[in-house]
């Protein structure tokens, strides 16, 4: 029997409150490499939090994190997680991350946005991160617009250079938060097309934060239901989607559809 | 006097005016700067200096601040001498309201930013240079436009501790020619044409520093 690899992501109990609000109340996850994830729930049930964690943006307050068999943080005796800096930015660099609200830097061009970390993270000279930035920048549709400023762009092609902008480290994680909320809806189906392109080459894991749930149950193996800060049901699309065992995701489904 | 005769006597007032104001304003953007900067930092032992020097030069007036760098330093051994110790007086003044603007323009950057920063992986200091700052200068410089011409007129203070500058100049002169409606019609002239100055400067600062829309 051949070995299975050991997960990219591991969490075991993860907890986060902020303030008096628990938002995740004990996380157990595995995530095989390549694997593509969507996760679906309401909104306050934990699904931006999980990706907050795992781009190490914020420190849990408890429970175990694991990335590419490293973790991050240690509890201290007093229950404080202490992080390790070095580590740190060793396991950032292997995840990448998406916002709803883009975030590009407003101050720099598309090629800039994109080239700013391969120059200054990866140590790249700028004529190789150029290259670099106008390949993902190609990849993304978006080679004509290196020139243009955030401000110039709709709101579907800032997502675009935000995933060139994330794509240019190379991660083996990707995390996408809820990344079409904030756009037209004519613009959502350009941005989608290009996850599932991403998703189909299996090179990079993705967790995907949506509310389209016919995007989710299409382009991913597997499903994650949050519900009050736990992963109330998981499994391949088909299984949540129509199979009827999972109840609280039918209903939450039918109740976003309208179906 | 005739005005002609008046306003040549006023003008080398008027000139160590603008040397005591631009070398007070190049003191406060430094200190500004420092500050504020250090006030924005996580840690203690380096927000703690920095809210010190703030709170004491905002919450003392600027005229004693002055007296007591010119009169009372020298007592400890350092006499700075009268214009160095305008300059100062002043630019430590302005430079500690300053502070306030750099810190609250580094604050009204949005977190966004600053969770893109860590998720790209840049290090604190070039997520500061690259990412925060350029987007804070923008938003600091009105405000700093307004505490460059509150410093102008502040520095008529230092008439007060014998800096031949215009205000000091046009108290000499009155008392030689009783002509005091004309000296100060003058003078007022003179501070607003310098404020229209600032002014005007600042608009072109604030154009170049503009982001693209």
């Amino acid at each position: 029997m051949p070995e299975t690899p050991p997960p990219i992501i591991r969490l075991r109990g993860l907890r986060k409150s902020y303030g008096n609000v628990q938002v995740l109340r004990g996380v157990d996850l595995d995530v095989p490499h390549g694997q593509t994830v969507s996760v679906i729930g309401p909104s306050g049930s934990g699904k931006s939090t999980l990706l907050r964690l795992l781009m190490l943006l914020d420190a849990p307050d408890a429970g175990e994190l694991e990335i590419d068999g490293e973790s991050p943080w240690t509890a201290e005796p007093g229950g404080r997680m202490r992080a390790d800096n070095a580590r740190l930015r060793r396991v950032r660099g292997k995840v990448g991350m998406v916002f709803q609200h883009f975030n590009l830097f407003p101050h720099m061009n598309a090629l800039q946005n994109v080239m700013e970390a391969p120059v200054s993270v990866l140590g790249l000279k700028a004529g190789e991160a150029r290259e670099r930035a106008l390949d993902y920048l190609d990849q993304v549709g978006l080679a004509d617009k290196a020139e243009a400023m955030p401000a110039q762009l709709s709101g579907g092609q800032k997502q675009r250079v935000a995933i060139a902008r994330a794509l240019a480290l190379q991660p083996r994680i990707m995390l996408f938060d809820e990344v079409t909320s904030a756009l037209d809806p004519e613009l959502v189906g350009g941005v989608l097309a290009l996850l599932r392109g991403l998703a189909q080459r299996r090179t990079i894991t993705m967790l995907i934060v949506t509310h389209h749930m016919r995007f989710a149950e299409r382009c991913a193996d597997r499903v994650l239901f949050f519900e009050n800060g736990v992963i109330a049901e998981d499994g391949p699309p088909a299984e949540l989607f129509h199979d009827g065992v999972h109840e609280r995701t039918r209903r939450f489904v039918e109740a976003v559809t309208g179906d | 006097m005739p005005y002609a005769e008046l306003a040549a006597t006023l003008s080398s007032g008027l000139l160590v005016t603008v040397q005591v104001t631009a070398g007070a304003a190049l003191l406060a953007v430094v200190m500004a700067v420092i500050a504020g900067l250090a006030r924005s930092s996580r840690n203690p032992l380096v927000r703690w200096p920095a809210a010190t020097y703030v709170e004491i030069f905002r919450g003392t007036s600027a005229l004693v601040q002055l007296f007591w760098i010119y009169f009372v330093l020298p007592r400890f051994g350092i006499d700075i001498g009268a214009i160095a110790a305008a300059v100062a007086a002043l630019g430590l003044n302005a430079g500690a309201y300053g502070a306030e603007v750099v810190r609250g323009a580094i604050r009204a950057v949005p977190q966004g930013q600053r969770d893109a920063a860590v998720a790209l992986n840049l290090s604190p200091a070039r997520t500061l240079f690259r990412v925060i700052w350029p987007q804070a200068v923008p938003a600091m410089l009105p405000p700093a436009g307004n505490l460059a011409i509150e410093l102008l007129k502040n520095s008529a203070l230092v008439s007060l501790i014998a800096v031949s500058e215009l205000t000091f100049t046009a108290q000499l002169l009155r008392t030689s020619t009783l002509q005091t409606t004309e000296i100060f019609t003058l003078v007022l002239l003179a501070y607003f044409a310098l404020a229209l100055c600032i002014t005007a400067g600042m608009r072109r600062v604030e154009r170049r520093w503009k982001i693209a829309a």
